[in-house]
């Protein structure tokens, strides 16, 4: 008992649940040290020590009482002392290892290994003498027991157990649970995953059982996954392979035997590692199996049955992998790497910390942080500490096992679709065609599909056929049309079949459900998908956890969701919304289901106008979809790409980068404004990106018709761009933009430079959905007009050139130089309007009624927020007219009804009252072009739209 | 006779319904001298974020280790309650975390409902520790083993140094009920 104490003490450096041990030592130990000491063997037994021989000192021990239940203390309290023993050796071993060792990875290998071994060796063992307690005198070849889990986890084995048909299964299950038991009390407990969903009885199940479970189709992974993992443990060894061969050798690749048990285990993998890869990576907590590990083996197991490997630990599988794939050689020897360190990692996790598979951060003290990265043989390295430096390195590891498992599942799924049954449904190139394809009658293509896919219902991998059917138009319409072909009743029942898929693979679905969407010119296709789509939501309602699963999908592949919710009918959308607000409980997904819903508010709250913009958009950036929620992110990759555009030395990329950039600030604007942002940030931000636009814009395309005709382009001083109209006036969201482009010369070939650049900035622009108007341009007869020619314009006697006058008086200047700035302000606004100011307000005033007469005011059908009496015309020419009375020079923006207040105190109230109105005016026409449309008669029944987000701004009614 | 206690703990992943799982199987059978068994899904049930965790206490054998007549359900979410309310026996128990289970299922069973997880978060500063809290609940209700035996199982389950912070969190459960 002298040594008790010394091995309590080394026991409380492991994590709590070796107390355990402590626990059954304490009680039982004094009882076996007499009874050894009695009968004469307390040296016949390693007590202090590793045995090499413990099966053999098991039974010495088991053999000195008649009373079973004395025994089992007895044997369990030696198995305590040997799994602590062998336990502290491993830990000695790998701290000399480590410290001597120049690949660490090797070591953690071989540890793994070892302490793996040796922990079989000795529940084997413990597990043997049980059984001989419990069932003595038990056939050998009666039954067998395999491990079907990872050999060196000490927190449960995972076991199957096979019995022949005619064994007394009873016994042999009493005798089963009594040893389970006991493994759970003193030991580690055993699984019986297998036995529990196969077969009669909870402890075992007979291949006969196996085979009616298995044969009819494929069903639950987990059980195969077992299956392929398995190794046998004690028993009867030819009854293991010959459950091999009769139950887990159909999985395997075997082009003779029916190929639907490997295809299913195929799709069944690749679903797994999809779901994988769909699994956000938790922020406050490490889980290398989870996270790694899981991953690593599924696609490991794929390809052991591809290659009918006997190989069943991971090493021995990368092994032999290298020599099957020698151009993957270095690839297999990384994932070696990483499992080595991950496996390592969670031993000593569960050695250290708790019995946990996954690990929160903050519950790792730095004392056990410390003891952790010193036990894998860290060291801190200036302000690195060891703790820090073992994190990252698992964050690589976790990294390059989902990135490297990539490309192990893309080999899988070229293999999949090679042997898959449907191959020759899909398949339409040339020679590989099968004959019978032609032949086959339409009503069949779909139907027979969904038929075929039965056998392997509960598998979630359907990307093969999904995606040779979206890229092959032809097989799209076959597939309609062979639904079309069918009556009614048949055709709603191969639907009602496809959306089974609903709870195993929603993602399958929705894509199937997109592509037939796509094909809206075929109206059936349409109603196919809307019924599909529809069943589909109310299978999702009803499926536990079916929003959580949508945002997993989201975190990976948010583009599937969005291309799904772009068709969604209307009526269905409140459906869909449903499912996406109601509660979840793993605040892991919290984060993305926002980012989900978010995606769903603005596919509900988007106008034609917007949404056409917005798809357009995450059509050639789907990673924008993740970032929905938060506006500093996108404008912070905003300025990236327009700091981007000037690094770039082809132009055509550069103005490539100038497009997303004005892309994704109209995105970024458009989404503020549905959720309330108010009307001038909107515009001020809105007014600020395209302005940097358009003045990059100007000099990247300054820049190549400079290239092009070799010669200097007009400075600045000379040639002037103005926004007139909506952009001018700092006003959002206008579908055209309306420029004024002078130059102050009347040299030919300046103005045909400078038409050159403004038919480029043309081209471009037009590429962002905005039509550039030249009302002035094409007056004059040209895109860029010469300042004398505008002056002798305006001079003449042309009734519309005040119109004309008026763009002008209401135009921003946004390239060219000061002096140009002053030039048009004394010769045109000064001289036309300004100096002119009884003329131009006479004429605005006689402009005004006679708007007013012809469009009257708002009409109960809609109302015209631009043109209608007392609209955003009048406003915006009232203010012109003060412009002109005032002798203002500055653009015709929100503000400048406050800055011309101190001026004509007289009328400040009226200021006032106008300044709110357009403030109102504008927020409603911003909100109506983003939610509903782009146009300017405000339909009534959107009204209520409008209302719910106009209150989210904060605005207020004037009065 | 022998008595058999069925307590069936359902909610998603990462509530830490398996810990809690272990820490009652092993509370009944190395801490007090009670037959147990624990068993997890973590099959196709398992998926899509789903977690059930089952424990069997007896003071016999226990030849069927799957709960079939439940004396008391745990449910987290308001899946679990709605899938598993109808397999509680007649008179039963369950415990619902109230911040996730809005609809309370009805039928011939009593229910206890409590914010659970904000409790913990309120009262401990975490909600990590809402499992404890629900340990705590079920105790308390089912009164077939004893505070030292779980506090023992919580000690050598819980990682090394929240064993206060656990052990509070699991007090905290009980006098949820202590005080109603």
């Amino acid at each position: 008992m002298d040594s008790l104490p010394a091995l309590e003490a080394r026991v409380a450096t492991l994590a709590n649940h070796h107390q355990k041990y402590i626990h059954v030592l304490k009680q039982h130990l004094d009882s076996l040290l007499d009874t050894l000491e009695s009968s004469g063997n307390l040296m016949k037994v390693h007590l202090w020590t590793s045995s090499s021989h413990v099966e053999e000192e098991m039974a010495i021990i088991v053999g000195l009482s008649d009373e079973p239940q004395v025994n089992v203390r007895h044997v369990s309290c030696y198995y305590a002392l040997q799994f602590l023993h062998m336990n502290f050796r491993h830990q000695d071993i790998l701290t000399m290892g480590i410290s001597s060792a120049n690949m660490v990875e090797t070591v953690y290998q071989q540890f793994m290994m070892n302490v793996g071994s040796d922990f079989r060796h000795l529940s084997k063992a413990y597990l043997k003498t049980l059984l001989d307690l419990y069932l003595p005198g038990w056939n050998r070849g009666d039954f067998f027991i395999c491990g079907v889990g990872t050999r060196a986890d000490q927190d449960d084995i995972d076991v199957g157990v096979v019995t022949k048909d005619d064994a007394d299964i009873t016994a042999i299950n009493q005798a089963l649970r009594d040893v389970s038991r006991d493994m759970m009390i003193y030991a580690t407990p055993l699984h019986h995953y297998l036995s529990e969903h196969i077969g009669e009885h909870l402890y075992s199940s007979t291949i006969s059982e196996y085979v009616t479970h298995l044969e009819p189709e494929i069903r639950d992974m987990v059980i195969i996954s077992e299956l392929i993992g398995s190794r046998f443990i004690l028993g009867g060894e030819s009854l293991f392979w010959e459950f091999h061969d009769q139950v887990t050798s159909r999985y395997y690749y075997d082009p003779e035997w029916d190929i639907r048990y490997h295809e299913g285990f195929l799709r069944g993998i690749l679903g797994e590692a999809r779901a994988q890869f769909l699994s956000p990576l938790a922020s406050d907590t490490i889980s290398p199996k989870q996270d790694g590990l899981r991953i690593i083996k599924a696609v490991l197991a794929a390809k052991k049955v591809i290659y009918g490997l006997e190989e069943v630990n991971a090493w021995d599988i990368i092994g032999a992998l290298q020599i099957k794939e020698p151009h993957h050689a270095s690839l297999y020897e990384t994932i070696s790497r990483i499992t080595s360190f991950l496996e390592i990692l969670k031993f000593q996790l569960q050695m250290y910390v708790a019995q946990e598979e996954a690990f929160r951060l903050e519950e790792i003290t730095p004392e056990l942080r410390l003891q952790l990265a010193d036990k894998l043989g860290y060291e801190a390295i200036g302000a690195v500490s060891a703790w820090d430096q073992l994190i990252i390195d698992y964050a690589r590891g976790v990294r390059e096992a989902r990135k490297f498992s990539e490309f192990i599942v893309d080999d899988i799924t070229t293999h999949l679709s090679s042997i898959s049954i449907f191959r020759g449904m899909f398949q339409r190139d040339g020679a590989q065609e099968p004959a019978d394809r032609a032949a086959r009658p339409a009503s069949s293509f779909a139907k027979e599909f969904i038929e075929g896919a039965r056998f392997f219902r509960g598998t979630r991998y359907w990307e093969d056929v999904l995606i040779r059917l979206a890229e092959d138009q032809e097989l799209q319409i076959g597939f309609i049309d062979s639904l079309e072909a069918l009556n009614e009743e048949s055709r709603n029942q191969v639907i009602d079949e496809y959306t089974e898929w609903a709870p195993h693979s929603p993602i399958s679905l929705m894509r199937l459900i997109t592509i037939l969407w796509k094909r809206q010119e075929n109206v059936l296709g349409d109603t196919v998908a809307a019924r599909m789509s529809h069943l589909f939501l109310e299978k999702l309602e009803q499926l536990p956890y079916g929003t959580e699963r949508l945002s997993k999908i989201f975190t990976r592949y948010p583009q599937y969701i969005h291309e799904f919710l772009e068709h969604l009918p209307e009526a269905d959308f409140a459906f869909f919304f449903r499912i996406m607000n109601r509660p979840i409980a793993d605040e892991n997904l919290e984060e993305p289901l926002q980012r989900l819903r978010s995606l769903c508010e603005v596919h509900e709250w988007s106008g034609h106008y917007f949404g056409r913009f917005f798809s357009r958009v995450i059509a050639s950036h789907p990673e924008y979809l993740n970032h929905l929620t938060d506006s500093q992110q996108l404008h912070e990759i905003a300025i990236g790409l327009l700091a981007q555009a000037d690094v770039y030395p082809l132009l055509n990329d550069q103005k490539r980068a100038l497009g997303e950039y004005y892309d994704l600030e109209f995105l970024r604007i458009g989404l503020g404004t549905m959720r309330g942002t108010d009307l001038r940030t909107t515009n001020s931000e809105f007014t600020e990106f395209c302005d940097n636009y358009m003045r990059k814009l100007y000099d990247v395309c300054l820049e190549e018709v400079r290239r092009e005709s070799d010669s200097e382009p007009p400075s600045t001083d000379r040639f002037a761009v103005l926004a007139a109209g909506g952009h001018a006036r700092e006003q959002a969201y206008d579908d055209d933009y309306d420029i004024i482009a002078l130059v102050d010369t009347d040299d030919e070939d300046v103005l045909r430079y400078a038409t050159r650049v403004m038919t480029k900035m043309n081209r471009e622009i037009l590429k962002r959905g905005l039509l550039p108007q030249y009302r002035l341009g094409e007056i004059l007869d040209g895109f860029v007009n010469p300042m004398s020619q505008v002056i002798a314009y305006l001079e003449s006697d042309d009734d519309e050139n005040f119109i004309d006058l008026s763009q002008l008086l209401g135009s921003r200047l946004i390239v060219g130089s000061e002096r140009m700035r002053t030039t048009i302000n004394s010769q045109i606004l000064d001289r036309f309007a300004i100096s002119r100011k009884r003329e131009y307000i006479t004429r605005m005033v006689v402009e005004v009624r006679n708007r007013q007469y012809i469009t009257g005011t708002c009409e109960e059908d809609g109302c015209n927020l631009k043109e209608a009496a007392g609209g955003l015309r009048d406003i915006e020419a009232v203010a012109l007219m003060l412009k002109a009375y005032l002798g203002i020079h500055a653009p015709l923006t929100q503000d400048l009804f406050h800055w011309i207040r101190p001026e004509l105190p007289v009328i400040a109230d009226e200021l006032d009252t106008l300044s709110a109105s357009l403030y109102y005016l504008r927020t409603i026409r911003d909100l109506y072009r983003i939610t509903v449309a782009a146009e300017d008669t405000i339909d009534p029944d959107y009204l209520t739209r409008i209302g719910t987000i106009f209150r989210r701004s904060g605005a207020v009614v004037p009065n | 006779m022998s008595f058999r206690y069925e307590i069936r703990l359902s909610g998603a992943g990462g509530q830490g319904l398996i810990l809690i799982g272990k820490i009652i199987a092993e509370a009944a059978a190395i801490y007090e001298d009670k037959n147990a068994t624990q068993s997890q899904s973590y099959g196709p049930e398992a998926r899509g974020g789903a977690s059930r965790s089952e424990v069997i206490i007896s003071d016999g054998d226990i030849d069927y280790p799957k709960a079939t007549d439940i004396d008391l359900l745990l449910a987290m979410t308001q899946e679990a309650a709605d899938k598993y309310s109808g397999e509680i026996k007649p008179g039963g128990t369950i415990v619902m975390d109230t911040g996730f289970v809005h609809a309370p299922p009805e039928g011939d069973f009593t229910g206890h409902g409590f914010p659970i997880t904000n409790i913990a978060e309120e009262r401990i500063g975490k909600k990590i520790v809402a499992n404890l809290v629900a340990l705590g609940v079920i105790t308390e209700l089912a009164g077939i083993i004893s505070d030292e035996a779980v506090i023992n199982a919580i000690r050598a389950r819980v990682p090394k140094g929240t064993e206060e912070m656990n052990i509070k969190a699991f007090r905290t459960g009980q006098e949820l009920i202590r005080s109603t």
